[in-house]
């Protein structure tokens, strides 16, 4: 299944990790877009289309948190699944990104499996993923 | 006697051996490597080490440094990037460690605190210079080489 995902985090080699991560849990297809923070995640929305986000929380200008909400508030963007992979793993910040939009909450550390069922849930539950 | 950090911990477990544990499943699960407990071995200021920092705030609030010898540096940047050892460069190595710091802040912080509200600020690149006063250490063991790992509260 090819699809296109954003990676939205403040470090260079988290993206990398991410997307080796991806190819280890079976995703050799998908396709990446990346992103340093949410402002550069918005301007990359603007001009691709993306089938799933997975952002980081703590990020410089615009941090995770108001990712979302600016996502949520965009009739365009409002339906594109995202997953937030972080460090925190605090029930108040898991309980509020879910709130705000978010699909799902991978805490590092985590194994590729752990990436692959989530996104296996989030993917399964929206459609025309790889149209 | 209990530090800052001690205070309203959700585990029976004391701080050494929380960072035991989550050091070793941050190195398994996102590095692919093994660290062992060991007791402190730490050098003086070398130049071949780097380490890097994580503030946080809120409650508690203190900041986590790890410095890693240049061994074991090259290593994790290869088993985080999946890469051969010459290809990694100064930076990428630097970068790793700033996650390697961030991860274990983050898993100490969310398993002795689950209900607290605590930010993490960027993590740095700090001087290897090694500093543990009023603060927890352990020095961890992998086969590649050296971590030691501090956490300070801050009042």
């Amino acid at each position: 299944m090819a699809f296109t995902v954003l990676i939205v985090d403040d470090s260079p080699v988290m993206r990398a990790f991410i997307r080796r991560v991806m190819r280890l849990a079976g995703f050799e297809e998908a396709w990446y877009l990346e992103a340093g923070n949410g402002e550069e995640g918005l301007a990359s929305l603007a001009v691709q289309h993306v089938d799933v986000i997975l952002t980081d929380i703590n990020m410089p200008r615009m941090n995770g948190e108001d990712f979302l909400r600016e996502l949520r508030k965009n009739p365009a963007y409002e339906r594109i699944p995202a997953l937030v992979i972080s460090t925190d793993a605090t029930h108040e910040r898991v309980d509020r990104m879910l709130e705000l939009g978010a699909q799902g909450y991978i805490s590092k550390p985590f194994p590729p499996e752990a990436l692959r069922e989530e996104l296996d849930r989030i993917l399964g539950a929206y459609d025309g993923i790889g149209d | 006697m209990a530090s800052a950090i001690d205070v309203g911990m959700k585990t029976e477990d004391s701080l050494p051996q929380v960072a035991c544990q989550v050091a070793r499943e941050v190195l398994e699960t996102m590095f692919f490597a093994t660290a062992e407990p060991v007791s402190c071995r730490h050098p003086e200021p070398r130049a071949d080490w780097i380490a890097a920092a994580v503030r946080f705030e809120g409650a508690p609030c203190g900041e986590l440094r790890v410095m890693l010898s240049r061994e074991l540096a090259v290593a994790v940047a290869c088993g985080f990037l999946g890469i051969d050892p010459d290809e990694v460069t100064g930076d990428e190595q630097d970068q790793v460690a700033r996650e390697l710091a961030n991860m274990i802040c983050g898993a100490m912080l969310s398993r002795l605190h689950p209900d607290s509200h605590v930010a993490l600020d960027a993590p740095e690149t700090i001087p290897a210079v090694f500093d543990a006063a009023g603060g927890t250490h352990q020095c961890m063991e992998t086969p590649e080489g050296m971590l030691a790992i501090t956490m300070v509260a801050r009042r």
